[in-house]
């Protein structure tokens, strides 16, 4: 990014090859729209084209492509409010007396997760997400959203047991 | 509900212990905190069935099925990036002529300074003879034309990008600049500096030879995104001519399936 900056702007061309695929599967889950998750990848590119001289120099590439990731995402929620999910208080985790979940790997088993995942308010995805796809540690989670570590674990921990309830439920409507 | 609850320690709860189970599933716990945690889960069926759980869920998350972004992300991409590159070099060239220290910007200027003059001084001893004025402004012509195609022949891609730009207003005109495009699109290694001077052939698809040149280009490329906007770029300017041209591309075993299947959608041909 530094090449970037410094004007080399065709080097872009390489951070898209090496982080476009991740940043559209993350938007495409965050989402649940392929035209929306391309059209923010697409953003995040321009973004980084635009807001280059505030890269500094030295610092990493991953934690500022995902602030600009993040700042899209939320730019297009405040652009199409109506299409946010709703934001619900959490539900209370599902009884744990239903015993381990399996090892998904059948087909519709991960169907049935991603339609849980899609579910889930979308303050809980993206921090989920971001957890779980985005390769930042915890500490620069906590940093593009403003928060302490601590409050990282306790949001990806509520995520990961709503994300449950909402497989479980889907698991027993099947 | 308070984010900022203690996850773990001494004396910790469940309920704290759970906290942590998602942490060390994403490797964020200390060997310490690992440790207890181990250890609580093997005394704690509760907090164990919750971790088998978060486990499984955790691991099916990297298992969901990545949808790959379409061809056309990425072809979107390098128009914005192409557009980028050529203002910025507009921006650099106006910035070096200004400043008077871009290299072929200077050159430039300074020959077209020495023509001007001449042109001045033959007005004021000759009375301007039309022969005259028409070989200094092919002597200009000549100049454009050299700094683009020297431009072309460049190591740096932002360099031979400029090429592309000044070659662009004299791709109609200029058969060595015309022929340092079609080079450009055949064998240059940037996809970008192929895709511009492919813009900058545009124009060309209206004559057949030129048409016919092109759409051998397409088959040429390795590159899908070249060939996506070459087939865009032909059945935009070429009309019915050009129509015939690309349809001869759909015998050819080696097209890339993708855009086989573009050019068949465009055509309105079934597979």
């Amino acid at each position: 990014m530094e090449r970037v900056r410094a004007g080399e702007l065709a080097v872009l061309a390489d951070l898209f090859e090496r982080h476009s695929g991740r940043l559209h599967g993350f938007f495409l889950r965050l989402t649940g729209d392929r035209a929306a998750a391309e059209d923010l990848v697409q953003e995040v590119f321009v973004r980084m084209l635009k807001y280059r001289s505030t890269f500094r120099p030295g610092a990493r590439f991953s934690p500022w492509m995902w602030t600009l990731a993040r700042n899209a995402s939320a730019d297009l929620w405040r652009a199409r409010p109506r299409e946010l999910p709703e934001l619900e208080e959490a539900p209370e985790p599902a009884s744990l007396e239903a015993g381990p979940l399996a090892e998904l790997e059948r087909r519709e088993e991960l169907d049935r997760l991603a339609a849980s995942l899609d579910r889930l308010p979308v303050e809980r995805r993206e921090i989920l997400l971001l957890a779980r796809f985005s390769g930042l540690a915890y500490e620069r989670i906590g940093e593009l959203l403003g928060i302490s570590v601590g409050a990282v674990k306790v949001r990806v921990h509520r995520a990961m047991r709503e994300l449950r309830t909402a497989y479980r439920a889907g698991e027993s409507a099947a | 509900m308070n984010d900022e609850r203690r996850t773990s320690g001494p004396g910790a709860s469940c309920a704290e212990f759970e906290t942590q189970i998602a942490a060390a599933l994403a490797g964020e716990v200390s060997a310490a905190e690992r440790r207890e945690l181990d250890e609580h889960l093997a005394r704690c069926p509760r907090c164990a069935r919750e971790a088998a759980d978060l486990a499984a869920l955790w691991r099916g998350l990297e298992r969901l099925p990545a949808d790959q972004p379409s061809p056309f992300l990425a072809a979107r991409f390098e128009r914005m990036l192409r557009r980028e590159i050529e203002l910025d070099a507009q921006g650099s060239q106006r910035a070096g002529a200004a400043a008077g220290g871009r290299r072929f910007g200077a050159a430039t200027l300074a020959a077209a300074l020495a023509v001007g003059i001449g042109i001045g001084v033959l007005f004021r001893w000759f009375g301007a003879p039309s022969g005259e004025i028409e070989a200094l402004r092919d002597e200009v012509g000549s100049l454009h034309q050299m700094v683009a195609v020297s431009l072309l022949a460049q190591a740096s891609p932002s360099e031979r990008l400029q090429g592309v730009a000044y070659g662009r207003q004299l791709a109609g005109q200029e058969p060595r600049v015309l022929e340092a495009l079609f080079s450009a699109l055949a064998t240059d290694p940037n996809v970008n500096v192929r895709l511009a001077a492919l813009e900058a052939l545009a124009p060309a698809t209206e004559l057949p030879a030129r048409r016919h040149r092109l759409v051998q280009a397409v088959a040429a490329q390795d590159s899908p995104l070249v060939q996506l906007t070459a087939i865009d770029l032909l059945l935009e300017g070429g009309g019915e001519a050009a129509r015939r041209d690309l349809e001869s591309l759909l015998a050819d075993p080696d097209l890339d399936p993708t855009v086989a299947s573009y050019l068949r959608d465009r055509l309105g041909r079934s597979a």
